[in-house]
């Protein structure tokens, strides 16, 4: 099954890195069809990352952009495009994260909306609300490693390439920031829908 | 079974729960991901545009055969040092400086002999006015 995977992850990296060689290359159709596969990944990220669509939409905007001007000298068998367009928004999102004023965890972990009923809490929009409160309360590089492991669907390896850590750093950050997940969580079990085993 | 046992047993009980839990979490937010708008698409599409140069195909005709000869003559270097050559050769040639006037003294020797060499040829070119002679 891995092996397959592995296969499939090959020829997904190899079929942006054509794209981008024939962007390069002067073939316009190829920008439309490289942005398709990697605008929807790439921004999914930064909002979970964030917590904002208007940030995350500059931050995806600014990673094609440079994506697009270093095609022309672009290696190719060096690196994937999708990591290292996933590294440009993951360091272009720390950088966000570290302008923005410290917010107390108290203040994060409340929910900004007040609950409307738990009717509607039982609502898959409510619960994505509740990750996301819950995942904006981990410190950014936790954030940044849940987020691409356990949502983006990355692996170890690719993870560490991105963020630029050993892969034993990486477990470490899914490890601590699942933990940290689960705690801010702990009280709204009921409302979300689920309960203890 | 202990007290200690059983609150173990809850605090594992309540992980698990707690684990499933955020794994459900997990799979809703995979299944449902934050979509780009159009306008954050056509934005892309548009700094894509802005950046990308002509196709290579594209360049045929008088200014493409120009710049393959550029291309085979090295582009800006190479004509750089071609140009560099050419205009040394040139000057060295209409105002030799003076340490190639005292190279060509030490090399005088050489040239002396080559003449003395010349000097002691044989006027009737090794007999061969001879043999026409006879002939």
């Amino acid at each position: 099954m891995d092996a397959m995977q592995n296969r499939t992850d090959a020829a997904q990296a190899e079929a942006d890195a054509d794209l981008l060689a024939r962007y390069a290359a002067g073939d316009a159709a190829a920008a439309r069809l490289l942005s398709a596969r990697l605008t929807p990944r790439l921004y999914a990220h930064a909002v979970r990352v964030l917590g904002d669509t208007a940030e995350a939409e500059d931050v995806t905007q600014e990673a094609m952009l440079r994506l697009w001007r270093i095609a022309p000298d672009w290696r190719r068998g060096e690196a994937q495009v999708s990591t290292w367009a996933y590294r440009v928004v993951a360091n272009l999102c720390t950088d966000r994260l570290r302008r923005r004023p410290a917010t107390p965890l108290e203040a994060v972990a409340e929910p900004s909306d007040p609950a409307p009923g738990p009717e509607a809490l039982l609502q898959a929009q409510a619960r994505d609300a509740a990750l996301q409160q819950a995942l904006n309360t981990l410190p950014a590089r936790q954030r940044q490693a849940v987020v691409l492991r356990h949502i983006d669907g990355l692996g170890n390896v690719e993870i560490a390439q991105v963020l630029q850590i050993g892969i034993e750093a990486v477990e470490s950050l899914t490890a601590r920031g699942k933990r940290a997940l689960k705690a801010a969580l702990a009280g709204r079990r009921d409302e979300l829908g689920y309960e203890d085993d | 079974m202990t007290e200690r046992d059983r609150n173990k047993s809850d605090n594992g009980a309540e992980d698990a729960g707690a684990e499933a839990g955020l794994e459900a979490l997990f799979d809703e937010a995979r299944r449902s991901p934050p979509a780009p708008s159009r306008t954050l698409l056509a934005r892309i599409e548009a700094d894509a545009r802005a950046l990308q140069t002509p196709a290579r195909g594209a360049v045929t005709g008088a200014g493409g055969r120009l710049r393959g000869w550029w291309r085979l003559l090295g582009g800006a270097p190479g004509i750089g040092g071609l140009a560099t050559s050419a205009v040394l050769g040139f000057w060295i040639g209409f105002a030799p400086p003076a340490a190639l006037d005292a190279l060509d003294d030490s090399l005088s020797p050489l040239t002396g002999a080559a003449e003395d060499v010349n000097a002691a040829l044989p006027e009737d070119g090794f007999g061969w006015t001879m043999a026409e002679a006879e002939g």
